[in-house]
């Protein structure tokens, strides 16, 4: 274990830089720059923005110059909000996204893998048609749909909850519950589909053959084996999770990260997208490693180098 | 015990098999099933509620919103369902090849996983918009760039687990080829996750085309596709129900529709769900 | 946990929080919606209306527009203007205090103005001082005494202005936060940090109590005001970038003001809390002159001919003014009998006269603009018309913004669109755009009639001759020349509760919240909002 957690470490780096030198190149292929603005700026004005932030230099100069700001861990000042800089953005809107995302893991785990258990045990039950129907929904209705479709229930017309805002724990479930939908949705699939999958391996037959209970059967035998796929997405779903979502974060107007994924890239703010894109890998890159230590653990003969 | 299960199953299968066809045939043939044309506007007709003349109502030029649906399916389940597509058979060979040979070449190709899922995909795709253009291909090619890694991370984690049984590790020890192990064993065992990633797949890809004309890389106007029509309908949400309604039910009905197809497809060409399990 | 607990922990959930409203008010507070995050409050640096409705309110210049937007004297008492119009002296106020006390001096200005022009500090609105003499050849670095700029604190409380021409408007230009005083001591002291709440010093009716980054900015009442202390005792704004999150928190109780969304407007026209005045920013299409076939005079004639604007702002419903002049209502020398009304036959005529008779024969043209709900239902509705009025097919493209920016600056399409709002509530400010080779003129044409108008009225001191030469200007633009169609001017659509008092819409959509006050809320809120 030690050692691929090591290995994995080291491998990190060389996959950041990658990340990085893509997205650099990415970023300066793309048409339209930071300070190209509705009311267009006289050219000596433009000079002087773009010397500041030394976009007058050829690229691979500020190429290197943003590499070797990254070596030491400075993500620079942001284009957009000026007189910030992009370390601070992220040590401000991190742990409201991380705050939510961790409720919405646990809550779409608990209710995906919740849904995909009782649906399996009686495949074909009332209770697996609902399980299908709810998973359904879940999929195909967009986030914003759901998002609203809550706030006008239970916030506009029954006043349970504040419509949006950051305010305190009552301000946190209608984002959470709108975050979580989508994935338990899909989870509950998934762990269904790979429960039945398993349930008919020879092990679960022994187990069922020596008279077990079948709750005793799922929960004890055949559930371990079936939570790969899920551990295989519940991975990167953290990672998606805790940086946030642009969606839910414009319609709650919450403090968090994830919709510097999307304002960032509008608004060209190169090293703010740097920033979070950076995050992003870091955090893919633990949850995948931590997902193939899973894999060992839930089946001890899976060995990842 | 499973026979009445079993009936039910295939019969929503039938109607879903029924169901889509119709779908499809009515968004193939859009311009002769649908009243009115996708661009027609009507200054008498603006933002009416659902009624005989127009059954699913008028948006705020004044256009039938029933053939706008219509038109849009043609767009949206064509992406829908190539991305679906592609993305799996990418995902699927590219996520077996690394979890089957494993070791370093696992690692090398997961690394390059974690990159796609890293790189910031806005960027790529409005770089796609520009370099191409935009339309139905654009808007395929950029979303199945993204949207493989996610299929390509589960089936390596299925791979891996079935390596470690028995009958593949004895069929390895007796020489079998690769190809025959992959494909014949290994492949058809991840079936059941496999189907719920293409299924999950297709109205991804729908809704995340309306994020995409949000950004200018979705069907230029006048065109209309779901995922617009429920991006544009959602603002309107609080104050003319109907634009958002019948979008939304359409994508659910759909996606309902083709989850209970694959299910009961699966349980038709898999027999082993109700007896005898295959090697 | 089984699912079992998870269903009372939730139900336990749902009956805690059943009595989630708005209005818990201990303090006079006014809650308003902010539509981004502030990108700085460095009034230097600043160029966007968010970070202008805080800095407005936290700041005061020399001068400050009334309601009508007429410049009146405030942090300076009076000023002349001398030497024919090229040098001014403002005389300042005594008892303006910074809210640490030291009092605001002219020297504070100086450092302020020159701080602006400084090519270092890279300010994008430095332009709005180049009428001062030497402020362009510094700002672009062809000068590097900052001293050489017309700008000087004759002693703490006499600042004088030199121009490089009588500017009949700048004591309009000086109700703009780019010109407010500054601290040179406290910019210095904490560099890039100093626009945090614990470190600013300002000198408005309120000062920066708080900022919370992408969430909200909350202000208090300052103190040490030099005017009549405001009447509510904090501000607070919170960061809602959603119109219809905004509108549905006003309906909950949680703000007192808030920009209705344009489809949110049918409804609540009418209702006792909406509120509509018109705002400066106008919207066109724009074509360009040196592309067919809109090089073409008849045929930009015909096109700007065949749009019946009146049906466009039906259909978009923000009370949008219909136009076909570009100067805007509740301007000098709006002029509503210029420009080319909708007449679609003597546009079929014109486009026949063009060599394509019925649209027969036209190249297949693409109309472009930037991805946004209200461009496309204008993109289609134009491209409807033109079908319908001229018999021609347009094809649309939506561009994502900075794209489009893009390729406007390098090769602008035959037909954009784009909107203006004013900098400075003057004609000129609009008309300047067109002149030939202008940095917004994107449409490729110059007139030097036109150009020779508009340099003439700039430094007209006399109002009825300034108008004239507007409109002769006026008419070369959207009658005789059309190298744009004017569509309409916007709106803008609020709702305010009742039980606000002295708050003041105004075409420039400048925020003063200084006059604003809460009659009891108590009673306003079981009298007026409906809601609970």
């Amino acid at each position: 274990m030690l050692p691929l957690v090591l290995r994995r470490l080291v491998s990190a780096i060389p996959t950041l830089f990658i990340v990085a030198t893509l997205s650099f190149v990415l970023m300066r292929l793309v048409p339209g720059g930071p300070f190209d603005r509705e009311k267009k700026l006289p050219p000596a004005i433009q000079a002087n923005v773009e010397r500041k932030y030394h976009l007058d230099e050829p690229v691979w100069k500020q190429y290197l110059l943003y590499m070797g700001s990254l070596a030491r861990g400075d993500f620079g000042p942001s284009y957009k909000y000026l007189g910030r800089s992009v370390n601070d953005i992220l040590r401000e809107a991190f742990p409201v996204s991380l705050q939510l995302g961790l409720f919405s893991l646990v809550l779409s785990v608990l209710c995906g893998v919740g849904t995909g258990i009782v649906s399996a045990w009686r495949p074909g039950s009332w209770l697996d048609r609902g399980g299908g129907l709810f998973s359904v929904l879940g999929f195909s209705l967009p986030t914003f749909v759901l998002g609203s479709l809550l706030v006008f229930s239970l916030a506009d017309s029954l006043h349970f909850f504040p419509p949006a805002l950051w305010e305190g724990w009552r301000f946190t479930v209608l984002p959470v519950v709108t975050l979580s939908f989508a994935p338990a949705a899909f989870l509950a699939r998934l762990c269904r589909a790979s429960l039945l999958e398993v349930m008919e391996k020879d092990f679960v037959r022994t187990a069922r053959a020596k008279g077990l209970r079948e709750s005793r059967v799922i929960l004890r035998h055949a559930l371990k084996n079936a939570l790969t796929p899920v551990v295989s997405v519940v991975g990167p779903l953290t990672a998606g999770l805790v940086t946030g979502s642009f969606v839910v974060e414009t319609i709650f107007s919450l403090p968090g990260m994830g919709k510097h994924f999307v304002t960032a890239v509008t608004n060209r703010d190169y090293p703010l997208i740097m920033g979070v894109t950076l995050m992003y890998t870091v955090l893919i890159i633990l949850a995948n490693m931590i997902v193939d230590l899973l894999y060992g653990i839930l089946d001890p003969r899976v060995r990842v180098e | 015990m499973g026979n009445a299960r079993l009936h039910t199953g295939h019969r929503r299968g039938w109607i879903s098999l029924i169901f889509l066809v119709a779908l499809g045939t009515a968004a193939l043939g859009a311009s002769w099933f649908a009243p009115y044309g996708y661009q027609q506007q009507d200054p008498r007709a603006m933002l009416l509620p659902p009624g005989w003349s127009h059954l699913m109502g008028t948006d705020l030029l004044g256009r039938d919103l029933f053939s706008r649906m219509l038109y849009g399916a043609r767009l949206s389940l064509s992406i829908g369902l190539s991305t679906a597509l592609i993305s799996v058979l990418i995902g699927t060979v590219y996520g077996a090849v690394s979890g089957y040979v494993g070791g370093r070449t696992d690692n090398v190709l997961m690394r390059w996983v974690e990159v796609v899922y890293s790189l910031p995909d806005l960027l790529l795709i409005i770089l796609i918009s520009v370099l191409i253009g935009r339309g139905a291909i654009g808007i395929l090619l950029a979303l199945s760039l993204v949207s493989w890694v996610t299929v390509a991370r589960v089936i390596r984690g299925e791979v891996l687990k079935i390596c470690t049984q028995e009958y593949i590790v004895a069929a390895r020890a007796a020489g079998a080829p690769h190809r025959v192990i992959l494909f014949r064993h290994i492949l058809p065992n991840t079936a059941g996750p496999l189907l719920v990633t293409v299924i999950y797949r297709i109205p991804a890809a729908i809704l995340a085309e309306s994020t995409l004309s949000f950004i200018g890389l979705g069907v230029p106007p006048p065109f209309s596709s779901w995922g617009t029509l429920a991006n544009d309908g959602w603002a309107a949400m609080k104050f003319y129900p109907h634009l958002i309604i019948f979008p939304a039910a359409m994508i659910f009905a759909t996606i309902l529709a083709f989850n209970s197809l694959g299910e009961s497809a699966r349980e038709r060409l898999d027999p082993g769900r109700t007896g005898t399990r295959r090697g | 946990m089984s699912p079992k607990h998870f269903l009372i922990i939730a139900l336990a959930l749902l009956v805690g929080c059943a009595q989630a409203e708005g209005d818990r008010r201990e303090t006079a507070a006014f809650r308003m919606n902010l539509s981004s995050e502030p990108p700085t409050l460095d009034w230097s640096l600043a160029t966007d209306n968010v970070s202008f409705d805080v800095i407005t309110n936290i700041m005061e210049g020399l001068t400050q527009f009334d309601k009508d937007l007429h410049p009146r004297p405030a942090v300076a008492q009076r000023w002349e203007v001398l030497d024919g119009g090229r040098r001014l002296v403002f005389h300042l106020r005594k008892d303006v205090r910074w809210t640490d006390g030291k009092p605001v001096t002219a020297r504070d200005f100086e450092y302020s103005w020159k701080r602006l022009l400084n090519p270092a500090t890279a300010a994008e609105y430095s332009y709005f001082l180049y009428d001062l003499v030497n402020a362009k050849e510094y700002n672009e670095g062809k000068i590097t005494d900052p001293n050489l700029v017309g700008v000087k604190a004759l002693d703490d409380f006499t600042l004088e202005v030199r121009l490089i021409a009588p500017r009949a408007y700048f004591p309009s230009i000086t109700t703009f936060m780019v010109t407010f005083p500054m601290r040179r001591d406290i910019v210095e002291k904490f560099g890039e940090q100093w626009t945090e709440p614990r470190n600013m010093v300002t000198n408005g009716p309120f000062r920066l109590e708080r900022w919370q980054h992408d969430y909200k900015v909350i202000l208090a009442r300052n103190p040490s005001y030099y005017g009549p202390p405001p009447a509510l005792e904090r501000v607070e704004m919170y960061v809602v970038p959603e119109p219809n999150t905004a509108l549905t928190l006003y309906e909950t109780g949680f703000l007192e003001v808030v920009n209705l969304p344009p489809l949110a407007i049918p409804r609540y026209r009418g209702h006792p809390e909406y509120v509509t005045a018109p705002q400066l920013r106008g919207y066109y299409y724009g074509f360009n002159v040196e592309k067919k076939p809109f090089s073409d005079v008849r045929v930009r004639k015909a096109f700007a001919m065949a749009i019946d604007k009146t049906r466009l702002t039906r259909i978009l419903q923000g009370g949008e003014i219909p136009t076909n002049s570009w100067v805007p209502k509740g301007m000098l020398a709006y002029n509503p009998e210029i420009g080319l009304r909708f007449n679609p036959r003597e546009a079929r005529r014109l486009l026949a006269e063009a060599g394509y008779p019925g649209g027969k024969g036209f190249p297949r043209v693409k109309a472009v603009f930037n991805s946004d709900a209200v461009n496309s239902l204008v993109g289609e509705f134009l491209q409807a018309q033109w079908r319908e009025h001229l018999g021609v097919s347009i094809d649309l493209d939506n561009q994502e913004w900075k794209v489009y920016l893009k390729n406007l600056k390098a090769d602008p399409p035959p037909l954009f669109r784009l909107g203006w709002g004013a900098d400075y509530p003057d004609p000129d400010n609009f008309l300047n755009l067109f002149v030939t080779g202008g940095g917004n003129n994107n449409t490729k044409w110059g007139n030097l009639r036109y150009d020779e108008l508009i340099a003439r009225a700039a430094g007209e001191p006399d109002e009825r001759t300034r108008v004239d030469l507007y409109n002769r200007a006026q008419k070369i633009l959207s009658e005789e020349e059309v190298p744009i169609i004017p569509l309409f001017v916007a709106a803008q659509n609020m709702l305010l509760k009742p039980y606000v008092r002295g708050f003041e819409v105004n075409a420039m959509d400048i925020l003063y919240l200084k006059r604003v006050r809460l009659a009891d809320p108590k009673a306003g809120r079981n009298g007026g909002s409906g809601k609970g």
